[in-house]
């Protein structure tokens, strides 16, 4: 397979994303999870991609607000 | 501006839509200006903006309006301390077609990618690192959308980008950090 082979264009590359996201309509889920099928490339982004969704939700600590701008935020607003 | 309402209305008002936010506002501001204490800063502003604008809340979604003004605040805060960081988002796409050019597109191997496993045990401050290095405007779609959990058409009222435009700019973001993963494991 070559290197061009591989290549998918940008807009199908995206709507693996909106795939994984959950944001396409049935109809365009369906069409996108058969290009997805069918082409290693978009199956590889789309692996990477729930891999950097899943790193991101579990490495990264939230960042919490600190309590005296919580209160100090209530105190002067109600 | 609150127009028609009594301060303590405002009060009320403030409590019931701004308050239940104010974590979510803290975390967006942390990541946007990079570090908490200017968080800190830029939602105190945010809050006092809310504050006068209270009255203008069309009553839809608390969330993203918060977010919005959080957005904006940060925003003017960056263009007088920080103006490098807001730079037109055309400047970044033209170096990466060149980027991917020359790494020659995406991996066609499907199962357990090099990234994939990379991603697995990637530590927090490598993530962050890559995150932080993001250009503002591929930083904040992703940080809505991976750390928040806003919907793509939430994201584009808070930014007021199309839908579209927020679907393209979280690709990019999350490729790219991806690829910062890639290159630092060279």
């Amino acid at each position: 397979m070559t290197n061009d082979s591989t290549r998918v264009p940008d807009d199908d590359s995206q709507l693996v994303h909106a795939y994984l996201d959950g944001e396409l309509d049935p109809a365009h889920a369906i069409v996108v999870g058969r290009k997805i099928a069918a082409s290693p490339a978009l199956a590889a982004e789309l692996e990477q991609t729930r891999a950097l969704r899943q790193a991101l939700r579990e490495h990264l600590p939230p960042r919490t607000l600190p309590p005296h701008l919580r209160s100090r935020i209530r105190s002067c607003r109600g | 501006m609150g127009v028609g309402l009594s301060d303590e209305e405002n009060r009320k008002q403030f409590a019931g839509i701004v308050v239940p936010h104010l974590s979510e506002a803290f975390a967006v501001a942390s990541w946007l200006t990079g570090n908490r204490t200017d968080a800190e800063d830029v939602v105190q502003e945010a809050c006092l903006r809310a504050f006068r604008a209270i009255g203008s809340f069309a009553g839809v979604n608390a969330r993203a309006w918060v977010l919005t003004i959080v957005r904006h605040t940060a925003y003017s805060w960056l263009a007088k301390n920080r103006p490098s960081e807001i730079v037109a988002v055309e400047d970044f796409l033209g170096e990466e077609r060149l980027t991917e050019q020359c790494i020659g597109g995406w991996s066609a191997t499907v199962t357990s990618t090099p990234e994939t496993a990379l991603l697995a045990k990637l530590d927090v401050r490598r993530l962050e690192a890559a995150i932080a290095a993001l250009p503002l405007a591929f930083r904040e779609v992703l940080i809505l959308r991976d750390l928040q959990g806003l919907e793509y058409r939430e994201i584009a009222e808070v930014t007021t980008l199309p839908v579209g435009t927020v679907m393209s700019r979280l690709a990019r973001a999350r490729r790219r950090i991806i690829g910062a993963v890639r290159t630092n494991d060279a």
